[in-house]
């Protein structure tokens, strides 16, 4: 330890500090910037062994990110704007659909907006990515380990295509008190909605016919037009735990007119309508509930309740709205009422999130420290949730910044005293020579 | 997470509670809207600190909202039958009004009796005469009022199943309307609010099932399960003028018909029961009535050769049981009697076959017209009023009865009424707007605002003392 050590090391304190002091400016300058993460200086000892001399501790400053979660801003209510709770960043590209995958990085700022072509783009001009839902409403098998399968965003596609009803499931009661009657009155009917491979929507008809016996209906199941495809005869439980479920079909008789056919599983209480409205007919398995269960039509006393629908597919229509679930889904909403999902917004993680480096425009691109991303849809696994309709803030906490402010200064003038302090004591030393 | 996250969160508390605030405000403006449904605020509280608006809900009590919706239904049936015959039971008058059936028939029968005492007073023929008239023109204005109101009650179903495919289009456009409005927003409230008066007029139509599906959707069937909203497509009422039957697509759902799925109450369903069973019912006894009176004076009169009309004739006509339908609309007064017509007045006295006037002390056929009053005359059953009756028997009866009618529905709206208006009470209470409970939230309001600006004061504060530290 020397003199000319001490003025070395109070250098050091001098770099040190004025880093300390140019991170907290970046934190005061950006405490609104929407998911900027904050930055702070660690100081580090550095002793020189050079010159076998212990005791010398010089100061280096390393700048370290603060991924901690920023506090939320409640939005202007833009139904696109995205927070994420938890962990996590969007994926995002500078141009739409940007082909090099080493072109992507990371972002947490959510003030996405479509642009003139209906992509989803941040105000830092960053095109949010995500996996596309087939016309099947699945996403199929995608690579959740690169970018290669994501694309831009997209909310302009103003036509669903719709896509064919293939199982449709019916529920709902009869009233028992009408069968079993000397006379029965006519028969109790209804119609549910299908969708065919073009989109159309079309009915299918249910026709609950009581019978003179007790808790026995006949169901006619016919198309829109009254032509049938053909008839069962539904018996059910009228004792028992299992009271008022169906207990047996049977007389299932078939009245299609080739190519449309109609057959049913007295097992599973399903039927199968094959209908005649294309080159290759359209199969629909209309499940009226198994026997013994009450997840399908049931037999008590009381009203007649129209019946309760539940079909896949999806009808053609046009884009009037889009909506964001809590699991990055976009769905569509058309004019048919429909909602179709449309896109799926996966979230990033990194194994090392603080080895990111922080780039242009709130984002953080990928560095040896960070490891690579692992895609995975929000909310699953260790990925925070997405929210619609809220920002994310900064994570900056002025208090602490203004704080350090004042502990730094004083450090980089303790140090600058350091440094005179040395010339000082130089200056009597060199003039112990006249 | 410090003070900055406190300023955050208590701009959150404040943005909540002007939003609060305009919600209040929203609801003591419409006060005194109907159709209203108070709305409320849902917040929740955000997991990273703050508070966070999530939608505005509608403050409803759908078993209530049921409840109404069905005693309305009665009480319109009641209403519709009860003002419907309105017209026709002024018409009919009380038993004991002079001008009115019963009247005329007892002047007639008094003239009658007066006539037998004194067979040759001109006068007292030209009484009988202007009795018998009088009778027949009061027969032939009721069967005129009767026959208005069916035209009014069929008219009012026609323009009825137009207001109700007007409803049914109208509910379903507003269901896809509120399915694309899937968050709970303001506007989609007052989507709410538009289906829900939609639906209740609905209800006074026709009583209704309503069901709600997963998509937001109201379905509507028929009160006997005919399906008439399903999501967003509807099914068109059809009415046959010709058959007077309702039906949707190939379901029929005439009201009153047995073993159909339709409906039993609402305003529709008192037009067909008037259109099906009380009109033609009183129509019945009207003319079965007519048909005694023609009958009766044709058996008491000894001068009448066959195929002859007696005092009371089917427009100059004897009766003819072909002709049966409407004869009271047509009843009128031999010709051969009224001196204005080219009659004599004193066939009157020797009766209305008689070709030369006899003695004017002959009081024969005067006691013989007096019996058409004094026995029991035959009537058709299936007019409700027994086989056999004295005719003022039969005019009182079927007055009485017909006014009943009309008495009975206007009891029995009353009754309902007094529901409807508990029932309707009891769903503004729950789904109106309470100013009291609002002035008293809108205090909660400024002081939950004032709190909020509060923290911010003190965040401000604590911030100046660390900048002057610096």
């Amino acid at each position: 330890m020397s003199i000319s050590n001490a003025m070395q090391t109070g250098v050091s304190g001098l770099l040190a500090n004025s880093t300390a002091i140019g991170s907290i400016s970046d934190n005061i300058a950006n405490a609104n910037t929407h998911g900027y993460r904050r930055t702070f200086a660690q100081m580090v000892t550095s002793s020189s062994e050079d010159f076998n001399v212990t005791g010398t501790n010089n100061v280096h400053a390393f700048t370290v990110l603060d991924m901690s979660e920023g506090s939320r801003a409640i939005s202007s209510g833009s139904a696109t704007d995205l927070a994420i709770t938890g962990e996590g960043f969007f994926v995002v590209s500078r141009i739409p659909n940007d082909p090099n995958v080493a072109n992507y990085v990371l972002t947490r700022a959510g003030s996405f907006l479509p642009d003139a072509n209906g992509d989803l783009v941040n105000a830092a001009g960053y095109y949010l990515a995500g996996h596309a839902y087939g016309a099947d409403g699945t996403l199929g098998s995608v690579d959740q380990s690169s970018f290669t399968d994501l694309t831009t965003v997209n909310v302009s596609a103003n036509l669903s295509p719709g896509s064919a009803t293939s199982d449709m499931t019916i529920g709902g009661n009869l009233p028992s008190q009408e069968a079993g009657v000397a006379t029965p009155g006519d028969p109790f009917t209804s119609s549910a909605e299908f969708y065919s491979p073009l989109g159309q929507a079309d009915r299918i008809q249910f026709s609950w016919q009581p019978t003179s016996t007790a808790s026995s209906w006949d169901l006619t199941i016919s198309d829109s037009s009254g032509n049938g495809y053909g008839t069962v005869t539904v018996g059910f439980n009228d004792s028992g735990p299992n009271a008022g479920s169906p207990a047996v079909y049977s007389n299932v008789t078939s009245t299609a007119v080739a190519p449309a056919a109609f057959a049913f599983d007295v097992a599973t209480g399903a039927a199968t309508l094959t209908i005649d409205n294309g080159a290759s007919p359209q199969v629909v398995t209309v499940g009226l509930g198994a026997p013994g269960a009450f997840d399908g039509m049931t037999q008590f006393a009381g009203d007649y309740t129209s019946l309760d629908v539940t079909v896949n597919g999806s009808a053609s229509g046009n884009l009037v709205g889009t909506e964001i679930d809590g699991n990055g889904n976009i769905f569509g909403v058309f004019d048919n009422s429909s909602r179709v999902p449309l896109f799926s917004i996966p979230l990033a993680n990194v194994a090392n999130p603080v080895g990111l480096a922080p780039s242009n425009g709130n984002t953080f691109e990928f560095t040896r420290a960070s490891g690579t991303a692992q895609l995975s849809a929000a909310g699953t696994s260790s990925t925070g949730t997405i929210t619609a309709g809220v920002l994310e803030s900064s994570n900056v906490e002025i208090a602490q910044e203004l704080t350090d402010l004042i502990r730094v200064q004083r450090a980089y003038s303790s140090n600058a005293k350091i440094i005179t302090t040395v010339d000082e004591m130089l200056d009597e030393t060199t003039r112990l020579k006249r | 997470m410090g003070i900055s996250s406190a300023f955050v969160n208590s701009s959150s508390g404040l943005s909540a509670a002007a939003r609060w605030s305009e919600l209040t405000a929203n609801n003591i403006a419409n006060a005194n809207n109907q159709g209203y449904a108070k709305r409320g605020l849902t917040t929740e509280s955000a997991a990273s600190g703050g508070v966070l608006i999530t939608g505005v809900h509608r403050e409803i009590d759908s078993s209530l909202i049921r409840m109404y919706r069905l005693e309305l239904a009665g009480m319109a049936r009641q209403e519709t039958i009860a003002t419907e015959l309105n017209n026709y039971s002024y018409q009919l008058g009380n038993p004991n009004d002079t001008f009115t059936i019963s009247g005329q028939l007892s002047g007639l029968y008094s003239g009658f009796g007066l006539l037998s005492n004194s067979p040759g007073d001109a006068s007292l023929q030209n009484n009988v005469l202007k009795s018998a008239q009088g009778l027949a023109s009061s027969l032939n204005a009721a069967s005129n009022a009767l026959a208005q109101t069916l035209s009014s009650v069929t008219k009012g179903i026609e323009s009825d199943v137009g207001t109700v495919n007007g409803s049914l289009e109208k509910i379903a456009s507003l269901n896809n309307q509120i399915a694309q409005e899937s968050n709970p927003t303001a506007r989609r409230a007052i989507l709410q609010d538009e289906r829900a008066s939609e639906i209740d007029a609905l209800a006074q139509l026709m009583n209704i099932n309503v069901s709600q599906d997963n998509n937001g959707n109201m379905n509507i069937s028929t009160g006997g399960g005919t399906q008439l909203i399903d999501g967003m497509s509807f099914f068109e009422v059809q009415y046959d003028s010709v058959g007077g039957s309702l039906s949707v697509g190939n379901a029929e759902i005439t009201p009153g018909k047995d073993g159909v799925r339709g409906f039993s109450e609402g305003q529709l369903a008192g037009r067909f029961e008037l259109k099906g069973e009380v009109l033609p019912q009183m129509q019945l006894q009207l003319d079965d009535f007519a048909r005694a009176l023609i009958q009766g004076f044709e058996a008491a009169d000894a001068s009448l050769g066959a195929g002859q009309a007696g005092l009371f004739t089917d427009l100059g006509a004897n009766y003819d049981p072909l002709q049966f339908n409407g004869l009271a609309g047509r009843i009128s007064v031999n010709a051969a009697v009224d001196p204005a017509q080219g009659g004599e007045i004193w066939r009157i006295r020797d009766g209305i076959g008689a070709t030369v006037q006899g003695s004017a002390s002959d009081s024969t056929q005067a006691i013989g017209f007096l019996t058409v009053f004094e026995t029991a005359q035959n009537f058709d059953p299936a007019a409700g009023q027994g086989d056999t009756a004295e005719l003022m028997d039969y005019v009182s009866g079927m007055v009485a009865g017909q006014k009943l009618v009309q008495v009975h529905a206007q009891e029995k709206q009353g009754q309902l009424g007094g529901k409807v208006a508990a029932v309707l009470s009891a769903r503004q209470s729950a789904q109106g707007v309470n100013l009291d409970e609002e002035l008293q939230r809108l205090t909660q309001i400024e002081q939950s605002y004032a709190a909020n600006a509060q923290v911010m004061q003190s965040l401000i504060a604590m911030i100046d003392t660390l900048l002057a530290s610096v």
